[in-house]
């Protein structure tokens, strides 16, 4: 029981789980409608909510595991000091990016509670599903400064482990 | 400033500082949402309808029935398998790589989720027997576009609906091309493979006992196609369905029958699933936004009409159209692109000759030639995740493959018998 | 031109809904002598129909051209013109749609920051199907139909006692390909439109629901116009309406003729078309509170009645 609970950090528990629910609804779909000619309207809309919420959380992961899509071979080419800035230059930008969309996202979802849009199937305002963009960016920043702080400390010698053919 | 000409260069920088693609587009997407002068929070509003799409699910279910497939001993056997019947042939795992994929293409109508599925178990095979990890991720990556090709196919469907065409003609028609671009790529591989010595290390010489007991050995594996497929076609579920069946056989048969997966192999591979979603997916999201801000710009209808006006030679006109849809297949999402250039360039192919359906087929094999170009290939992403390797080395890696689909895309473009012979006989087409 | 519109639909060039949008961009510019240009944004490419909607509200897009079913989740008050049964013929449902238009710029404006301009239709809502001729209710029973995801929609259905499924609509024709569902409903001019006439063969006119899309406008644009080119858009959008209801028409005619020599069997109205009417009214109250509460709803019936009854005499 300790082994299976040791080892993982709490986005990838949670995108685990959101994406086992979808696993989860899809497959009693399958299993009602041809076994038992039934079907649920809420099905479909859930099961995507929840995978939405599962990739933001892929998001997450991907940049705790600082494995978000670059190109940086002519980067790691560089020696350790100026490799390590340009590195977190890019990063810095990438928090700025982040910064747009968290306080933009912030006030959208604000706006969603003024005018609220009502999911058909379920009822729920949809706001509590898409405010993950704002939250998602912003846990997504939370680990990239962790990257960062990790680098310079040279915990994270940053060897691209995905080298080598 | 002109629109393209500050996105591409606000791209370029960025990706050039080490920035992430999908952040650099991004980037890009809020300058040119504020020289629009349009809100931001349209760039908060997409990066939630990108991901809200409910065909999109199919990907992480075929990466996690990948993953599982292969801790649950399926793929193990499988290869034992596939070996067995190519033997010591060099490039033999790629040739199966690519057989599995055509096959696999008949299932799935999406590149990515084919490259997914077929690639979570070959590329560490390939790698295992000494294939590079950059030629293993580009194989999977180019002959998981075979999937769009090869009946049922997602960008059929929307070009049908745009264009106004058959959509079963389309499916049919896609056959033939969709067999020649797994002969080219076999072509391909095998003169690489020859030329760098890839082969299988110590496999036995053929024999029909030694492919029978493998495939014995493989039963449960060789069963899956044969439930996802006759599952879509008997109409129990649709093909987004069909990868959520695709788990539970393979965690049914991982738990029960060979008994080598357990809660802990089941929580490592759905972490690694919803990772790889999320790396890929973020790439879509900002790549959404920016397809959205080209069409508000109207900039790929000022490249066609341009391409229009300025060229009167029939042959010519098809090659810069080829071109250009190679062209903008690089940079910009599949179904955005059929959903912006199939109005604009339909009348001009129809007027030098050409077949709606076989310009559609045209146009798909663009789109899978898309998937697997930089620096928006979606492919390219799936496989260089898979195998653990950067995309800049797939890229690389897949130049000759791309080649090979870029001629056999040509032969599509000016033989139409390719494509029409098949709908025609069967009468789908006139 | 002084401001820009931007108008986004989900149909290709050939739809009525494009003509119509077509129509407004030419009326538009006509009557503001040119201070307005309007661009015409087809096949969603902007974004989906709810999408687009949503942006309205923030001002990122001008205009929309959408299926009201797809506005009653932000604009609840618009799902009256959705209640099964409350016209059954075009002319009728032209009536109650220009009446609704005042009453209901009223409220949209507070409960999504949109206003509505005019308001196209596309004809009735047919339901196809490949098993058998759906004649009575009883023919109905047991075929898995895939209905919008509205909850007007499902809930009609379920009174008739279906299951209904609401898919997305990318996997509508293969899986009516290949059998996951028997049938679907829509305009019969979409069955064209989408080659449904390829995988299905019965067409049913159950009539409980028009395709009806408004002409929207976002408010905050429409807000920072001067009074002269407000009015010459709501101008503009009700003249554009008028046209594309013909044109509808016209499309609708055609398409039932190709329809027949593509080969489905078009059976008309059910034979027993009060019973599906009587099931689906008896729904009425159970919606009031997710479109606009009872006050609301008793209010727009009266007007939509009045309306019929006035065009009727
Ligand atoms: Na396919
Ligand atoms: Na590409």
């Amino acid at each position: 029981m300790r082994r299976i609970l040791a080892g993982r950090t709490p986005e990838e528990w949670i995108g685990a789980i959101a994406m086992t629910v979808v696993l989860a609804l899809l497959g009693f779909q399958v299993v009602a409608r041809f076994g038992f000619s039934r079907s649920f309207s809420w099905l479909e809309e859930v099961s995507r909510f929840a995978f939405v919420w599962a990739v933001y959380f892929g998001f997450v992961i991907a940049a705790e595991k600082d494995r978000h899509i670059r190109i940086s071979l002519h980067i790691e080419a560089l020696p350790r000091r100026p490799r390590l800035i340009l590195f977190t230059l890019a990063d810095t930008v990438w928090l700025v990016f982040n910064a747009v969309v968290i306080w933009h996202g912030y006030w959208f979802t604000m706006s969603m509670f003024e005018f609220p849009y009502i999911s058909q199937t379920t009822g729920i305002n949809l706001v509590w599903v898409q405010m993950i963009v704002p939250l998602g960016f912003l846990l997504m920043s939370v680990r990239i400064v962790q990257v960062m702080i990790r680098r310079w400390q040279g915990e994270e010698e940053h060897v691209d482990h995905r080298k080598g053919d | 400033m002109n629109i393209s000409l500050l996105l591409t260069v606000t791209f370029v920088v960025f990706l050039v500082l080490g920035v992430p693609v999908a952040i650099s587009i991004g980037l890009a997407a809020v300058l040119a949402l504020a020289s629009a002068n349009m809100p931001m929070s349209y760039l908060v509003q997409t990066a939630y309808t990108a991901v809200d799409e409910f065909t999109i699910i199919a990907v992480p279910m075929f990466i996690l029935a990948g993953t599982l497939m292969e801790k649950g001993g399926l793929t193990a056997r499988l290869i034992g398998f596939s070996r067995a019947i190519v033997g010591p042939a060099p490039g033999g795992l790629a040739t199966v790589t690519i057989v599995a994929c055509t096959f696999f293409a008949a299932i799935s109508g999406s590149g990515p989720a084919t490259t997914a599925a077929i690639g979570s178990i070959m590329i560490p095979a390939m790698v295992k027997e000494g294939y590079g990890k950059g030629f293993g991720s580009a194989i999977s990556s180019s002959a998981g576009g075979i999937g769009v090709v090869i009946p049922p196919s997602i960008p059929m469907i929307i070009y049908g609906i745009t264009s106004e065409t058959s959509i079963s003609g389309l499916f049919i028609a896609g056959v033939v091309p969709g067999l020649m671009l797994s002969g080219a790529l076999f072509l391909t591989s095998a003169i690489i493979s020859r030329r760098r010595g890839y082969r299988a290390r110590s496999a036995e010489p053929r024999s029909l006992r030694l492919v029978g007991r493998a495939a014995w050995e493989a039963k449960w594996a060789l069963f899956a196609p044969v439930l996802i497929l006759g599952g879509i076609y008997s109409g129990i579920f649709t093909v987004t369905e069909a990868s959520v069946v695709a788990v539970f056989y393979a965690l049914f048969i991982g738990i029960f029958v060979y008994r080598e997966i357990n809660v802990t192999g089941y929580l490592d591979s759905m972490t690694y699933a919803v990772r790889i979603t999320g790396t890929v997916m973020l790439v879509l999201v900002t790549g959404r936004i920016v397809g959205r801000i080209l069409s508000v710009f109207q900039v790929p209808q000022a490249v066609s009409a341009y391409l229009i006006e300025t060229v009167s030679d029939p042959t010519m006109l098809i090659l810069l159209i080829l071109v250009m849809l190679v062209f903008i297949g690089m940079w910009m999402e599949t179904l955005t692109q059929i959903i912006i250039l199939t109005p604009l360039l339909l009348p001009v192919v129809t007027n030098v000759g050409l077949d709606p359906i076989q310009f559609g087929i045209v146009f798909v094999i663009a789109c899978e030639i898309g998937y697997s170009t930089p620096p928006l290939g979606v492919n390219l992403f799936v496989a260089s995740e898979i195998g653990n390797t950067t995309v800049e080395q797939v890229s690389k890696a897949s130049i000759p493959f791309l080649a090979a689909e870029i001629f056999v895309m040509g032969l599509v473009a000016f033989i139409p018998e390719l494509s029409m012979w098949l709908p025609r006989l069967l009468g789908f087409a006139t | 031109a002084d401001y820009t519109i931007r108008l986004s639909h989900g149909d290709n060039e050939n739809n009525p809904t494009h003509k119509g949008a077509v129509k407004f961009e030419e009326l538009a510019e006509k009557y503001s002598d040119g201070r307005i240009d309007v661009q015409i944004f087809p096949n969603n490419q902007l974004g989906s129909e709810q999408e687009v909607a949503q942006a309205l509200r923030t001002g990122s897009i001008e205009a929309e051209v959408l299926y009201t079913g797809n506005l009653v989740p932000l604009a609840p008050s618009v799902g009256v013109m959705m209640l099964p049964y409350a016209f059954t013929s075009n002319d009728e449902a032209h009536a109650a749609m220009d009446a609704l238009k005042d009453p209901l710029n009223e409220r949209l404006p507070k409960e999504a920051g949109v206003r509505i301009l005019g308001y196209f239709e596309k004809g009735f809502r047919v339901l196809t199907n490949s098993k058998r001729e759906v004649k009575t209710l009883d023919d109905l029973q047991g075929l898995k139909i895939r209905v919008s995801k509205n909850n007007i929609a499902i809930e009609t259905f379920k009174s008739w006692g279906l299951d209904p499924i609401p898919m997305a609509w990318a996997e509508v024709f293969p899986a009516l390909q290949q059998g996951v569902i028997d049938g679907q409903e829509n305009p019969y001019t979409t069955s064209i439109s989408s080659k449904f006439y390829e995988v299905q063969k019965y067409i049913t006119e159950i009539h409980y629901l028009i395709w009806s899309g408004p002409i929207i406008i976002s408010e905050r644009f429409y807000q920072g116009l001067p009074a002269d080119l407000q009015e010459a858009l709501d101008r503009a959008g009700e003249e554009a309406a008028v046209y594309e209801r013909e044109v509808s028409a016209t499309e609708t005619d055609k398409a039932m003729k190709e329809l027949v020599k593509l080969g489905m069997v078009l059976s008309g109205a059910p034979t027993d078309e009060e019973k599906w009417q009587s099931a689906a009214k008896a729904l009425w109250p159970s919606f009031s509170d997710d479109i606009g509460g009872k006050e609301w709803v008793d209010k727009a019936s009266g007007i939509m009645e009045k309306a019929i009854k006035g065009g009727s005499e």
